[in-house]
């Protein structure tokens, strides 16, 4: 502490140490909200089917859906943004496959009435539906709703929307 | 600074960035925001820096207190020679 060196270097670095404790204070002060508090799907499903084609040796859907969902009880203080995704489940060949149709960034630094409820109809996918074969036609498919809270301060964590309360449909037979 | 201010300083950057840092903590989870903890927390470290690390008068009311200076047998017996 004999020159103004070294009580800066105390200063500053203590500063930063009391910084480590308070973000890590402020993580575990919220251990547990995410479990009890959930965004709340109202509607996740199909609007329409555009098509069903063989595309370059696969089959892909191209499709629209309705998407209702309410984020706001997932924020708190240490959640810096949730990656929300929609993901079409179905099983081929004995093995149950996930392909992600659509994916959004939601900040919290975002308003809460425009950014934090997530109301769209007729939204088309941003990623098409693309089997790895030929396995599509006559599937039933299911929509489920994943989000991952990514945190200010800790680990990520990645939920979802109970698979009960998903819905599905069935794609044709046919191509079309 | 004297040894007495430089404790003094220590002391002092330790209380006040603490304090900031607690006061900053608990308003920002009634308010659910981080913003604020990190507000108040470098309100906290610039007053530090400002109080605490130039060499301010108040930090050196207690010089040391150096020794008599004891004379220099070499310098003596040298002097002495030469009269």
């Amino acid at each position: 502490m004999h020159t103004v060196w070294v009580r800066l270097n105390a200063v500053v670095f203590f500063g930063l140490t009391v910084l480590l404790v308070l973000s890590c204070l402020a993580a575990l002060s919220k251990l547990g909200h995410s479990v009890r508090h959930r965004p709340i799907v109202h509607t996740l499903q199909l609007n329409k089917l555009r098509s069903l084609k063989s595309h370059g040796g696969v089959d892909r859907a191209l499709l629209s859906i309705d998407l209702d969902v309410d984020l706001t009880p997932a924020f708190h203080w240490n959640v810096k943004q949730l990656f929300v995704y929609v993901v079409a489940i179905y099983e081929a060949n004995g093995r149950s496959n996930h392909v992600v149709l659509w994916d959004k960034i939601v900040e919290a630094s975002g308003d809460q009435e425009k950014d934090w409820v997530i109301k769209l109809d007729s939204l088309f996918v941003k990623y098409a539906l693309v089997d790895q074969g030929k396995e599509l036609r006559g599937k039933d498919i299911t929509l489920q709703l994943h989000w991952d809270h990514m945190p200010i301060t800790g680990l990520l964590y990645m939920d979802t929307q109970p698979l009960a309360e998903s819905s599905h449909f069935t794609l044709p037979t046919e191509y079309q | 600074m004297d040894h007495e201010g430089q404790k003094l300083a220590e002391i002092l950057f330790y209380i006040i960035i603490c304090l900031f840092g607690a006061i900053g903590w608990a308003i920002g989870y009634v308010r659910q925001d981080f913003g604020v903890v990190f507000q108040f927390w470098s309100v906290g470290v610039v007053i530090s820096v400002i109080l605490c690390v130039p060499d301010w008068p108040f930090f050196n009311s207690h010089p040391i207190k150096w020794l008599e200076s004891v004379p220099n047998e070499r310098r003596l017996q040298a002097s002495k020679k030469m009269s």
